[in-house]
């Protein structure tokens, strides 16, 4: 077979013939006429068609291109070569590839999730959470305008909304929202916020009463630790599967994370959503409550041009939330 | 020997290449039989002169001085490397991941093993156990950081300044490996850069550059990638590289000029997006799209003029870069219907996607050079540094710098 000698020590092309015969490697100059023979050396992998190399002790090289002939020379085709190139085991492979990583994502993860989320221990979570809202008081809000008294009437209702038996120790805060505006949310540990903005917006208190349960029941069901445990996750599947670390910067990559991210979390408000409608009716009040907040809450935050991060926060269509509790509504509407 | 025409080369001297035509890097064997070493070899059949279109100053300038043209030609293609791709991910999930390493040197040898220049293949040496190695590194420096940016988010930050701070160490020695693993005609690049120039240009220099609102950073990128580019070597033969700071903060205040009307065009775009909200609620799941494309085809439009840029100022063995042809918008347009594409087909198309941009890159470069590709010569290895040599070897770091 023929093949390019390269020294090594210059760029300079000389071509060969190589003849194999006894487990050594007979190479004729084809300028010089100059032969040798070399009974050490090493044979680079095949891999689709790039150039095959003879590697020497002393550094010096052969490049053929002809792959077929140094595979006849060896008896064999590399297996890697062999599966990369069938036809079949293409077929398979990408069959298999897709139909694990779908399975992994469905079911494996949230299984796993669920498995370790409850792991997690309350403490750690309350560690976890005193930064966040040491910050928010900082940096974003203000002291709560409401009364004493609303204040203390809304939090005997919020200790009713509560399970009976919760592994968690809630405890209601109230804030000016500042840009925030309306709004309530719960850290993992059970603390919850209720901004004044949304008081302002409720036309009663089983509106509030409504937002609370829901936030309640994002704590129950350890939303965040799930969130959090999930997306570690998808991160290492995809790690793993494309083989980087610097996957991160390749955002062409990151898109199907975001994705089931996206998709995990509108999963997570629905919970949340049951969760409150439970409870609402347990206490019996309907969930035509829960209805208007929310209509309310979507209006206003397209109104607050500053809320457009809230865009990017995965809540999923309200109007479909919406629909749902009304129909729950017409339900208990008919029982009654 | 079987007929060929056949002639001893050993005795003509470099003075004596004269070569007026652009000429694909694949005739230039054949054409001219007194000025190059015979490589009928290949047995391929003579192929048409083609006529390359660069701009008439170019040609006379090829003329004048009687430079050689080289082109780089790319032969990877989608489907072959679709099978390396896909059959490789399958290893690596039935090998719950052990498999990555060897999956990542195949992938990255296949590439490399179809970019010819001049006639000759590039390689990619690295052995695949240095790369685990490497791996096991960021993952011992990685995982620490993630853990606690969710438990304790000051320890977090704390460890985060640490990784800013051995940076620069990360930078020298993948690059080191990189190049010391990469080879044309046998004869391996080097990359020379050492650690305490690094800190100057990765952490000193962007320092400072802070202290002057910002005004230096155009400066202290077109010194990190002259850095870079200049401690970059072909054996004995170092890239030169002298860019133009008008270039750098030209292209800075583009940046700033996109982002501002892009900011105005989110808000706008924000309105449309809210107004969808009822109606078609499964293309929420895609909101983040046009963010998305948007983001790739700003990143990848000034990366590839950086590119250009440098590779336009840069010389190496009196050998010029001509990169006109390279055009950052379709370069960024490329990337981002790659982008598409492979979110449409969950991931699947991104070996079509790797060739294809791939392709348009080395497609567009040439090489101008004054003597034949064979007239390098090599390194004495007095320069490279044993242990440094042993150390680049170790760990391919592969942590996206």
């Amino acid at each position: 077979m023929k093949g390019i000698y390269w020294n090594g020590q210059n760029s300079r092309p000389q071509p060969v013939d190589v003849y194999f015969g006894e487990g050594a490697l007979n190479v004729q100059f084809e300028n010089s006429g100059h032969t040798a023979n070399y009974a050490e050396y090493k044979i680079s992998e095949r891999i689709a068609n790039i150039p095959r190399y003879f590697n020497f002790p002393d550094g010096a090289q052969i490049e053929v291109m002809d792959n077929e002939a140094v595979d006849q020379m060896l008896e064999n085709h590399d297996l890697s070569f062999k599966l990369e190139t069938e036809k079949q085991t293409i077929v398979l492979a990408t069959l298999f590839v897709v139909i694990v990583s779908a399975l992994i994502l469905v079911v494996g993860l949230p299984r796993l999730t669920d498995v370790l989320a409850p792991q997690v221990p309350v403490s750690l979570l309350s560690r976890v959470s005193e930064p966040v809202i040491a910050t928010l008081d900082e940096e974003v809000f203000g002291e709560s305008q409401l009364s004493e008294e609303e204040q203390e009437k809304i939090t005997d209702a919020f200790v009713q909304l509560q399970l009976q038996e919760s592994e968690f120790t809630y405890r209601l805060l109230f804030r000016d929202g500042g840009k925030i505006g309306a709004n309530a949310f719960a850290l993992p540990d059970g603390t919850v916020v209720l901004t004044d903005q949304l008081y302002d917006l409720a036309d009663n208190y089983e509106q509030i009463y409504a937002v609370l349960a829901h936030e309640i029941g994002h704590v129950e069901h350890r939303h965040t630790v799930k969130s959090v445990i999930k997306q570690a996750g998808v991160a290492s599947l995809f790690a793993g599967l494309f083989g980087d670390v610097s996957f991160i910067s390749d955002l062409v990559i990151a898109a199907p994370m975001m994705m089931t991210q996206m998709a995990n979390s509108r999963q997570m408000e629905e919970e949340a959503d049951s969760y409150s409608h439970e409870v609402m009716a347990y206490h019996k009040f309907s969930p035509e409550h829960f209805a208007n907040i929310m209509e309310k809450l979507d209006e206003s935050s397209l109104d607050e041009s500053e809320n457009w991060a809230s865009f990017f926060s995965s809540h999923p269509a309200t109007s479909e939330r919406v629909e749902k509790a009304r129909q729950l509504a017409k339900q208990v509407r008919l029982e009654n | 020997m079987p007929g060929k025409n056949v002639q001893d080369k050993n005795d003509i001297a470099p003075v004596d290449l004269v070569q007026s035509r652009d000429v694909m890097s694949d005739d230039s064997f054949r054409e001219n039989p007194p000025s190059r070493e015979d490589s009928s070899f290949r047995d391929e059949p003579l192929q048409n002169v083609e006529n390359t279109e660069p701009s008439l100053d170019a040609d006379s300038q090829v003329q004048a001085q009687k430079l050689i043209r080289y082109r780089f030609k790319f032969h990877g293609n989608a489907r072959e490397f679709f099978g390396i791709w896909i059959v490789n991910i399958l290893l690596t999930i039935v090998t719950l991941g052990a498999y990555s390493a060897w999956a990542k040197v195949r992938q990255t040898r296949y590439l490399y093993g179809n970019l010819e220049f001049a006639d000759s293949r590039f390689q990619y040496l690295a052995e695949p156990k240095a790369i685990l190695r490497g791996r096991l590194i960021a993952l011992i420096l990685l995982a620490p950081y993630i853990y606690f940016s969710y438990v304790d988010p000051q320890l977090a930050g704390v460890i985060f300044i640490g990784l800013l701070l051995i940076a620069p160490i990360l930078i020298v020695l993948a690059n080191r490996f990189r190049f010391h693993n990469t080879a044309y005609r046998n004869i391996r690049f080097r990359f020379s850069g050492t650690i305490g120039e690094a800190y100057m240009y990765y952490t000193v220099l962007p320092v400072f550059a802070v202290f002057t609102f910002g005004l230096a950073i155009p400066a202290v990128i077109k010194a990190q990638r002259e850095f870079k580019m200049n401690n970059t070597a072909w054996g004995a033969n170092y890239f030169s590289t002298q860019a133009s700071y008008g270039f750098f903060y030209s292209l800075m205040f583009l940046l700033l000029a996109v982002m501002l009307i892009s900011g105005l065009a989110l808000a706008l775009g924000f309105g449309f997006l809210a107004g969808m909200n009822g109606a078609l609620e499964f293309l929420q799941l895609f909101s983040f799209v046009p963010g998305m494309l948007f983001y790739v085809f700003i990143l990848h439009y000034f990366n590839s003029s950086v590119f250009q840029h440098m590779l336009e100022r840069s010389e190496i063995a009196g050998a010029k870069f001509e990169t006109f042809q390279i055009k950052p918008g379709t370069y960024a347009n490329i990337q981002a219907t790659n982008l598409l594409a492979i979110i449409f087909t969950a991931g699947l198309a991104y070996p079509w996607a790797k060739i294809r941009s791939l392709t348009y890159l080395t497609e567009n470069i040439s090489v101008l050079s004054k003597v034949g590709m064979e007239h390098i010569v090599q390194a004495d290895t007095e320069e490279s540094n044993a242990i440094s040599e042993e150390v680049a070897n170790m760990y391919e770091l592969d942590l996206g710098l």
